[in-house]
C-alpha cells in the first residue's frame, strides 16, 4: 500500500493498436483491444471492486469480487480477467451483483481479524476500503468458525513484518515478487482452506529466497505485510518525490513523510527509471540519515592528531581558505585542488568544479568517476561521440539478445535486473561474460545461452574474437557500417580485427574459454533482430577499460546495433550521480559538457560567464594527486562526498599522500576513513536533505527535492559557494535551480533543462535543448552525435599484473545486494544482517590445496599488501580466481589492489591482482593498525564541542 | 473378494538417500513441465518426497524452492513423509458417502486410531483419503496400494484389517 493515490486501473495497460468500443453502464468508452472490462471501466471513472487486482500485475481473477454482468455472456465473470469485446454491454452495478460482492466480502472478514482501530494499516488498507464500497454491515456467518486468526507473525525481517493473520490469500504479494521482482521467493502453500503465503519452503522471509524488495510490501492490500516504520509510526501524512540515492538506475521515490519525520519510501509509479518499483536499499536502507554516527557541525583542528574541535561555520570555511590561499602562495597555484562528489546533486558538482576552475585558479578538479567509469565516457565518446550511455531502461524491454559483460545488475542495480529478467522471462537470450558465475547466469527463470567464464584481464581478447567471428562468418551489417561509419577507420579495424591472432581459436586459450563458446555467442549476438551491450565495472576497471569500451561500440557498430530501440552500449553506472558528477564538468580536462578546457571557443564561454580567464592546461587526475602529495608539490584538497581512503586502490599509497596534505578539507555525512587525514571536516547533506537534481546511468536527470531540511543548517552548494568567497572569489546563487541555469547557459547538451521543465516533465534526459526539447531518450538515431562511427584499433594487450608462484590467484573485486559503495550508508542501517563483513569467495578446488573450509579466516596478499577475510567455498567462482567486496573498511580489500591502472583514463585495475590465500591465526598488521586508530580516537580522540 | 488380501504386494519402497535421488534426477529432462513426472517418480520409488530435495529440483528445473514447495503442498496426494508398507485409500467422494463411505472412514480411523495421512506402525498402514476412484456404480470403494475394493461394509473392513494383519505374519 501507499499514500500514493495514482489511479490504479487494476491491470496493466494494452500496447495493442487497435482499437474497441464498448458499452459499460451506458457509457462508451473507446480502449485498446487486449484492456480488461476492469480498466476500461476505470478508464470511465468507474471503479469495480477489488481485491486481488493491480495495475503492476497481471490479472489473476482469485478475488472474485470484481464480477460484472455482461449481455448475453452466461453469469457473472470477474472484470479483471475478461478482455473487452466490440460492442460488448456490461453492467458493473446491479442488485444481483451487490449481494454478490458482499457475500464474498463476507467469508473473507468471517476469518479476519476485526481489530481495524488498533490495525497498523488503519486507514491505508484496500480491504477495508472494499468492506465500506459494498456497504458490509453483518457477517451472517459469525466470526466463530475455523479461522488463521492464530497464524504467528513473522518478524525476521529488519523492515517489515509478515502476519498471515491477515492474510486474505489474494497472491498479490507472490505475483508481485514473480512478476515485478523476479525472485519467485514467495508461494501460495497447500490448497482450499489451507491456503497460505509461503516465504520458500515454509521458511522465515529472512531465511527465504526472499531479496527484500518490498515489492510485496506495497503490492499487498492489507496489514499482513507491513513495514515496520509504519507499525511503530503511524499513516503517513503527505509525501514528497524525489531521486534515490544509491544506484545508477536513479529510482524515483516519494519519501512518505509525517511532519519532518520520514515514515517509509515508496517507488512512483511515474518514476521512468523505476516505474514503481525499488530495491532493498532504496526502499528501505534511509535510515542512515538520522543515525547517531552523523556529523552536523563543522569541525577543524590544526593537524591530525589532533582532537577535533567543533567550531562555527565561518571559522571553519575561513580556516580552510586561509589555509588553502597560504599553500597556494608558498607553493603555487597548482598546489592545490578538489574531487566533487558522486552522491551530490548535479549542482552541487556543478560549483565544485567552478570552485576549483574560478576559485582554486586551476583545473585540478576530479571525481570519483575516475575509479569506475571513465573509460566509458573515454570510450562512447571517441567512438561514438557522447560519453554516456545510448539507451533508456525500457529499451531492454525491446532487445532480443543481451550481452552482459562485467557487470552484476541483480546485486549493484536491482531495479533494472527486474527488468531485464521479464524480458529474459519473455523470451530474450542473454549471455553472460563474467568471471563469476553470477545470478543472470542462472536463477530461477533465468538461464543464459551461454556463459563466458573469461579469465579476469582478458575481455579486450573476447571482444575481439567475437567481432572476428562477425566478420569471418560474414554477419556483420555491411549496409548499416557502410552508411552510419568512416570508412578509412572502418577499413583499417577491419584489416586489424582479420589478424588470426583475433580468432576465437587463437584466443580461447588466454581467455580460458572454448572456441565454439565465443564462436556460438557471436553468432548469437550478430544474428538477433535487436541486440544490446549492458555493462559494468567489470569493463572499465582494467588496465584496458578504455580499450574494451571501444571494443563493444565496434562491435555495435558492426551489427548495426545502434541507434533504436532494443540495442545499443549501456554502461551500468554505479553512484546515484556519477554520470551527472562528469556531465557537470569534474575532470580535469573537460568542462561541463565533457569539453576540453584548451578549448578556446568553450573556454571563453565560460570565461565570460564567470568574469576571469580559466586555466587552458587540464589539471591533475586523483592519480596524479596523490603522487604529487607524496612527492610534496601538492598540498591541499578539498574533498566532497568520497571516501577515496577506503575506496581507492592501493590503500598504503593513499594514506602516505593524504598524510602528506597540510590541508584537506572533506566533507562528508560520517567521519568517514578519509576524514582521519582531514583537517576541516564540513558535515553534508543526505538526499533527504538535498534540492535539485540527479543523473542516472541512462542520462536522465530527476529533481532530488528535499523532505527535510539540511540538519547540518545549510545546503552544500551553499558551503561551497562560501567557501569560493572565502578564497576571493565571490559567487552566488539563491537557490539551486539558478544554478542549473547557470549549466543551461553555458552546455549545449543541457540548455533545454530548468526545474520548472522537470517539475512538469518529471524528469528529462540530455541532450535536451532546441533540438531535442523533451530529451532524448535514445541517441544516435539516424547520425552518430560524432558524426561518422569511429572504429578504433582495439589490440588486446595483457595486464603488466600477472600470477606468479608467489601470488597464483587472481582477485577481482565487486558488490552485493545489501551494501552500497564503501558502506558509509548501508552500513548504517539494518542492511547489516544480510552482509555483516566482506568474505573472501574462493573455488573448492583451490580452497582443498590449501585446506580451506568455510568460514576459515585466510590472509589474502598481493605484492601490495595483506589483508585477513573470512572465506566462503563457492563454485561461483572459477579456479584460480578469488572475490570479495570492499564494502567494509576494516575488510582492507584495496590493501592489497595495486597502482595498475587504465591506459588512456587512470581508471584502476581493480578487478585483477595476483594474490595468494593462506590460512592464518591472526588479522593483518594494516587492519591492527585500524582497530587501534579507532580504539584510540574512541577514548582520546573525542570531539571537542564548541 | 476377501482373498484378495493376500494378493496385495506390499510397497517395496527405496530408503530415500539424497545422492541416490540426485543421480536419478539426472534420468530426466529439466524442462519445467517434467517436474509433475520427477514427484511422481520419487513418490513411486521412496513413498514420499522428502523437503530436503527441494534445493535440488529448484536447481535441476531453474526455479524457486518456494515455486517447487508451492506444487508438492498443493497435491494432498505427495507425501512428505515414508508411508506404511499398504496404503488405505478410502474414497470421500459424493457417492461413497451417500453408500456410507463416511461411517466406514470413522470405523477405520478407531479401528487403527490414526487420522488421515497417518500412519499406523503396528499394523503397517497408512491412511489417506481420496475423492473418486471412478467405481461409483459399486460405492463405497477404498483401495489398499493398487488393489480396489468394492461395496465395502462394517463387515468387509474388519475381515480386510484382520487378513491384512494375517498377511504381515505370512
Amino acid at each position: 500500500m501507499s499514500l500514493d493515490k495514482d489511479i490504479d486501473y487494476g491491470t496493466p495497460e494494452s500496447k495493442n493498436q487497435e482499437l474497441i468500443s464498448l458499452e459499460i453502464d451506458g457509457h462508451q468508452v473507446i480502449v485498446p483491444k487486449g484492456t480488461s472490462v476492469m480498466r476500461a471501466a476505470k478508464q470511465l471513472g468507474t471503479s469495480i471492486p477489488k481485491l486481488c487486482a493491480t495495475d503492476n500485475l497481471e490479472a489473476f481473477g482469485s478475488c472474485r469480487l470484481c464480477l460484472v454482468e455482461i449481455e448475453g455472456h452466461k453469469g457473472t465473470p470477474a472484470s479483471c480477467t475478461t478482455p473487452v469485446e466490440a460492442g460488448m454491454v456490461v453492467h458493473t452495478q446491479n442488485d444481483k451483483l451487490a449481494k454478490l460482492r458482499k457475500g464474498v466480502m463476507e467469508l473473507y472478514i468471517s476469518d479476519h481479524p476485526l481489530d481495524c482501530l488498533t490495525c497498523s494499516a488503519n486507514g491505508d488498507c484496500e480491504l477495508q476500503d472494499m468492506a465500506g464500497t459494498v456497504g458490509l454491515r453483518d457477517v451472517r456467518y459469525g466470526y466463530q468458525g475455523e479461522n488463521h486468526l492464530d497464524a504467528t507473525t513473522d518478524n525476521s525481517n529488519p523492515y517489515f513484518s509478515f502476519d498471515p493473520s491477515k492474510c486474505i490469500v489474494c497472491s498479490r504479494c507472490v505475483r508481485a515478487c514473480d512478476e515485478v521482482q523476479g525472485t519467485f521467493a514467495l508461494t501460495i502453500g497447500k490448497r482450499g482452506f489451507e491456503s497460505h503465503v509461503s516465504a520458500g519452503i515454509e521458511e522465515s522471509f529472512l531465511n527465504s529466497e526472499c531479496v527484500s524488495c518490498g515489492a510485496c510490501v506495497q503490492a499487498c492490500p492489507t496489514a499482513t505485510l507491513m513495514e515496520k516504520s509504519v507499525i511503530d509510526l503511524g499513516i503517513p501524512e503527505h509525501s514528497v518525490e524525489t531521486t534515490c540515492a544509491y544506484c545508477g538506475v536513479g529510482c524515483t521515490l516519494n519519501a512518505e513523510m509525517k511532519g519532518d519525520q520520514v515514515v517509509r519510501m515508496i517507488p512512483a509509479k511515474n518514476g521512468k527509471a523505476n516505474e514503481g518499483h525499488a530495491c532493498v536499499k532504496g526502499r528501505f536502507a534511509w535510515g542512515y540519515a538520522s543515525h547517531k554516527e552523523r556529523i552536523l557541525n563543522p569541525m577543524m583542528r590544526s593537524s591530525i592528531d589532533e582532537p577535533w574541535q567543533e567550531v562555527s561555520w565561518d571559522e571553519a570555511i575561513q580556516f580552510a581558505a586561509k589555509r588553502f590561499k597560504d599553500l597556494q602562495h608558498q607553493f603555487g597555484r597548482k598546489a592545490i585542488g578538489g574531487i566533487s562528489s558522486s552522491r551530490t546533486t548535479n549542482e552541487e558538482v556543478y560549483v565544485v568544479q567552478k570552485l576549483v576552475r574560478a576559485g582554486f585558479e586551476n583545473n585540478n578538479i576530479d571525481t570519483c568517476a575516475r575509479v569506475c567509469h571513465s573509460p566509458t565516457g573515454f570510450g562512447l565518446n571517441k567512438t561514438l561521440g557522447t560519453s554516456a550511455g545510448t539507451q533508456d531502461f525500457v529499451s531492454v524491454e525491446s532487445a532480443d539478445m543481451i550481452l552482459l559483460i562485467g557487470a552484476n545488475p541483480t546485486d549493484a542495480h536491482p531495479v533494472f535486473a527486474s527488468r531485464m529478467k521479464k524480458r529474459l522471462r519473455e523470451g530474450a537470450q542473454i549471455i553472460v561474460a563474467d568471471p563469476r558465475r553470477i545470478d543472470l547466469v542462472e536463477s530461477p527463470h533465468i538461464k543464459a545461452a551461454e556463459h563466458l567464464a573469461l579469465k579476469p584481464g582478458t575481455n579486450v581478447a573476447l571482444i575481439n574474437a567475437l567481432a572476428h567471428t562477425i566478420v569471418d562468418e560474414d554477419l556483420a551489417d555491411w549496409d548499416y557500417v557502410t552508411q552510419r561509419c568512416d570508412k578509412e577507420l572502418f577499413e583499417q579495424w577491419l584489416t586489424f580485427i582479420k589478424q588470426a591472432n583475433n580468432a576465437p581459436e587463437s584466443v580461447a586459450s588466454i581467455l580460458g574459454l572454448d572456441a565454439e563458446a565465443l564462436k556460438k555467442s557471436a553468432r548469437l549476438y550478430a544474428k538477433a533482430k535487436r541486440a544490446a551491450i549492458y555493462y559494468g565495472l567489470g569493463v572499465t576497471e582494467h588496465s584496458q577499460g578504455s580499450t574494451m569500451v571501444m571494443g563493444m561500440a565496434n562491435l555495435a557498430m558492426l551489427t548495426g546495433n545502434l541507434g533504436f530501440e532494443g540495442c545499443g552500449v549501456n554502461p551500468l553506472r554505479g553512484q546515484n550521480n556519477v554520470q551527472g558528477s562528469c556531465d557537470m564538468g569534474s575532470f580535469p580536462h573537460e568542462l561541463p559538457g565533457y569539453r576540453p578546457v584548451g578549448d578556446d571557443l568553450t573556454r571563453q564561454s565560460f570565461e565570460k560567464e564567470w568574469g576571469l580567464s580559466l586555466d587552458n592546461e587540464p589539471g591533475y587526475r586523483i592519480p596524479n594527486m596523490f603522487n604529487e602529495a607524496v612527492s610534496g608539490s601538492f598540498k591541499g584538497m578539498y574533498i566532497q562526498g568520497e571516501d577515496v581512503a577506503q575506496s581507492d586502490p592501493d590503500i598504503h599509497h593513499v594514506e602516505a599522500a593524504l598524510r602528506n596534505l597540510d590541508c584537506l578539507v572533506v566533507q562528508d555525512l560520517f567521519l568517514n576513513e578519509t576524514a582521519k587525514y582531514a583537517h576541516v571536516f564540513l558535515p553534508g547533506t543526505s538526499f533527504l536533505e538535498k534540492d535539485g537534481t540527479f543523473t542516472n546511468a541512462e542520462r536522465r536527470l530527476g529533481r532530488v527535492r528535499p523532505a527535510i531540511k539540511p540538519r547540518t543548517g545549510k545546503h552544500e552548494w551553499e558551503i561551497t559557494m562560501e567557501i569560493s568567497k572565502a578564497m576571493g572569489y565571490p559567487m552566488h546563487y539563491d537557490n539551486p535551480s539558478e544554478i542549473m541555469d547557470e549549466i543551461a547557459r553555458l552546455t549545449p547538451t543541457f540548455s533545454g533543462i530548468s526545474f520548472d521543465k522537470l517539475d512538469s516533465e518529471g524528469s528529462v534526459q540530455w541532450p535536451c535543448n532546441d533540438e531535442a526539447p523533451n530529451g532524448t531518450p535514445i541517441m544516435h538515431i539516424d547520425t552518430f552525435v560524432k558524426g561518422k562511427g569511429a572504429f578504433e584499433i582495439t589490440e588486446f594487450v595483457a595486464t603488466e599484473e600477472k600470477v606468479t608462484k608467489k601470488f597464483p590467484l587472481l582477485l577481482t573485486t565487486g558488490r552485493i545486494l545489501s551494501q552500497y559503495n564503501v558502506g558509509a550508508q548501508t552500513r548504517r542501517t539494518e542492511n547489516n544482517v544480510w552482509h555483516p563483513e566482506d568474505i573472501l569467495e574462493i573455488h573448492p578446488h583451490d580452497a582443498d590445496e590449501r585446506g580451506i573450509k568455510d568460514g576459515d579466516l585466510i590472509m589474502l596478499k598481493s605484492r601490495k599488501g595483506e589483508t585477513s577475510l573470512n572465506a566462503l567455498i563457492s563454485k561461483r567462482m572459477q579456479p584460480g580466481v578469488v572475490y570479495t567486496t570492499f564494502h567494509m573498511p576494516f575488510s582492507g580489500a584495496n590493501i592489497v589492489t595495486t597502482e595498475f591502472s587504465d591506459w588512456a583514463t587512470n581508471c584502476p585495475e581493480y578487478k585483477v591482482t595476483a594474490v595468494q590465500c593462506k590460512l592464518t591465526d591472526h588479522i593483518s598488521d594494516w587492519q591492527q593498525q585500524f582497530l587501534d586508530y579507532h580504539s584510540k580516537q574512541n577514548k582520546s580522540n573525542k570531539v571537542i564541542p564548541a | 473378494m476377501l482373498d484378495r488380501t493376500h494378493t496385495i504386494p506390499k510397497n517395496r519402497f527405496e530408503d530415500w538417500h539424497l545422492e541416490k535421488v540426485s543421480s536419478l534426477l539426472k534420468n530426466f529432462d529439466n524442462e519445467e513441465h517434467n517436474l509433475i513426472d520427477v514427484l511422481h517418480f520419487f513418490q513411486r520409488t521412496f513413498g514420499y518426497i522428502d523437503k530436503e530435495v527441494i534445493p535440488l529440483l529448484a536447481k535441476f528445473f531453474n526455479l524457486s524452492r518456494a515455486e517447487i514447495h508451492g506444487v508438492i503442498s498443493f497435491y494432498h496426494d505427495f507425501r512428505q513423509s515414508k508411508p506404511a508398507s499398504y496404503i488405505l485409500k478410502i474414497c470421500q467422494a459424493e457417492s461413497c458417502q451417500a453408500m456410507g463411505s463416511r461411517k466406514l472412514t470413522t470405523e477405520l480411523k478407531a479401528a487403527l486410531d490414526i487420522d488421515f495421512h497417518e500412519t499406523n506402525n503396528e499394523a503397517d498402514i497408512t491412511l489417506e483419503p481420496v475423492y473418486c476412484l471412478g467405481n461409483c456404480s459399486c460405492s463405497p470403494n477404498l483401495t489398499i496400494n493398487s488393489q480396489l475394493f468394492s461395496r465395502v461394509t462394517s463387515d468387509h473392513l474388519k475381515q480386510i484389517l484382520e487378513e491384512l494383519k494375517n498377511a504381515q505374519h505370512d
